[in-house]
């Protein structure tokens, strides 16, 4: 069967063409324009993004629609976008995951998983950080091994970004919700904010994909 | 970029880009995430700052890069932003159905272990160098191979037995 299986992977074959695309990306200028899709997937955007922006009162509502021309990953949690709209800062919330694996608690930060079952059991409770250059995450767990509410936030070092909650329990896990600034709407929670030339200029958005969902 | 570090990109590409493609595909089951996913994994290649030691280390970077990419990936499908594919499309044409059917019954193994048996069965990695790169313990890796042959032996070997039984 080893045999068969090689021969039979030996057939699972990268396109061609999108080698060549790889490669022809960076053929190109020294700047890193790659696919959009890729680097925005996990972030649940499209490369034409509708973006809904309060305004001094979240009753004044403006859509923009912006088109991505050049994108910075800046590290594995923060995207830098250059867009029609001006300057983007994108935190991929879904890089921060709590679940419960064969019956331990496993916390995972990018590449990073800690089993944090322990602890749980032991305080009732977890608390994690971590800094990067461009990016601060916020991660705490409270509750039992049975059931766990998880809280955790993304912003620029030194930051209080808006924070998603969810539940794990016996009936399986929540909807994300958000907490501390919710969107107008109530039903966006990633944070996005224009960024000015020294970074600290922000403004409030929230990204919802295209199609509204 | 100087012309000689291009040139082992694209040679990198070129050698390692069906490897790529294939861990991603036994993580995701499906070809569209797997592409995106060795693009993203041939990204960060290409912003890699640190020299590799060996041609070795190269491939077992990539490998790890590449189980990493595509669990991120299966936490966003997890979450719902993204809409999975239940069925694997455009799948390879086999003509030996044999060869069909092996291909099947591996993609429906729990992506877990469709990833050791890939990378132990084709890659050649030893089971220290499979757990390196999954980041799950050597002991985890063994079991993980150990039910992924059960599985498939008790898959592809129930039309056999049935037929043995008959007299």
């Amino acid at each position: 069967m080893c045999k068969l299986y090689r021969e039979t992977m030996e057939e699972l074959r990268a396109p061609q063409d999108k080698l060549e695309e790889i490669i022809a990306m960076t053929e190109k200028n020294n700047k890193k324009k790659f696919s959009v899709r890729p680097l925005l997937a996990a972030a649940a955007a499209v490369a034409v993004l509708t973006v809904g922006a309060s305004a001094a009162s979240l009753d004044s509502m403006q859509e923009f629609i912006y088109k991505i021309i050049f994108v910075h990953e800046v590290d594995g949690f923060r995207t830098d976008l250059e867009t029609t709209g001006g300057n983007v800062v994108v935190f991929n919330m879904s890089e921060v995951d709590v679940d419960t694996v064969d019956g331990r608690v496993m916390l995972s930060v990018g590449d990073e998983t800690v089993d944090i079952t322990d602890e749980l059991a032991q305080n009732g409770v977890y608390a994690y950080q971590k800094t990067l250059e461009g990016s601060q995450i916020n991660v705490s767990v409270i509750g039992t091994l049975e059931q766990y509410e998880v809280t955790y936030s993304m912003d620029v070092p030194g930051g209080e970004g808006p924070a998603v909650q969810y539940t794990v329990g016996p009936d399986g896990r929540t909807e994300p919700a958000a907490v501390g600034t919710p969107s107008a709407d109530g039903k966006s929670f990633t944070s996005v904010y224009t960024a000015g030339e020294d970074g600290t200029d922000r403004k409030e958005m929230t990204i919802v994909p295209a199609d509204g969902k | 970029m100087k012309t000689l570090e291009r040139e082992k990109f694209t040679e990198a590409v070129h050698t390692y880009g069906d490897m790529v493609y294939r861990v991603a595909c036994h993580a995701l089951r499906n070809p569209a995430d797997g592409e995106d996913v060795m693009q993203t994994v041939f990204l960060k290649l290409y912003e890699q700052q640190k020299p590799f030691e060996s041609e070795e280390h190269l491939k077992h970077w990539l490998l790890r890069v590449a189980v990493n990419e595509s669990r991120r990936l299966i936490r966003a499908l997890r979450r719902g932003t993204l809409v999975a594919l239940e069925e694997w499309r455009d799948a390879p044409a086999y003509d030996d159905p044999e060869k069909a059917e092996l291909f099947q019954a591996v993609m429906a193994l729990p992506p877990a272990y469709r990833l050791c048996v890939y990378l132990y069965y084709y890659e050649g990695c030893s089971v220290q160098e499979v757990s390196a790169a999954t980041g799950v313990k050597p002991s985890t890796v063994q079991t993980r191979l150990l039910r992924a042959r059960e599985r498939l032996r008790a898959e592809l070997g129930k039309e056999k037995s049935y037929v043995q039984t008959v007299p």
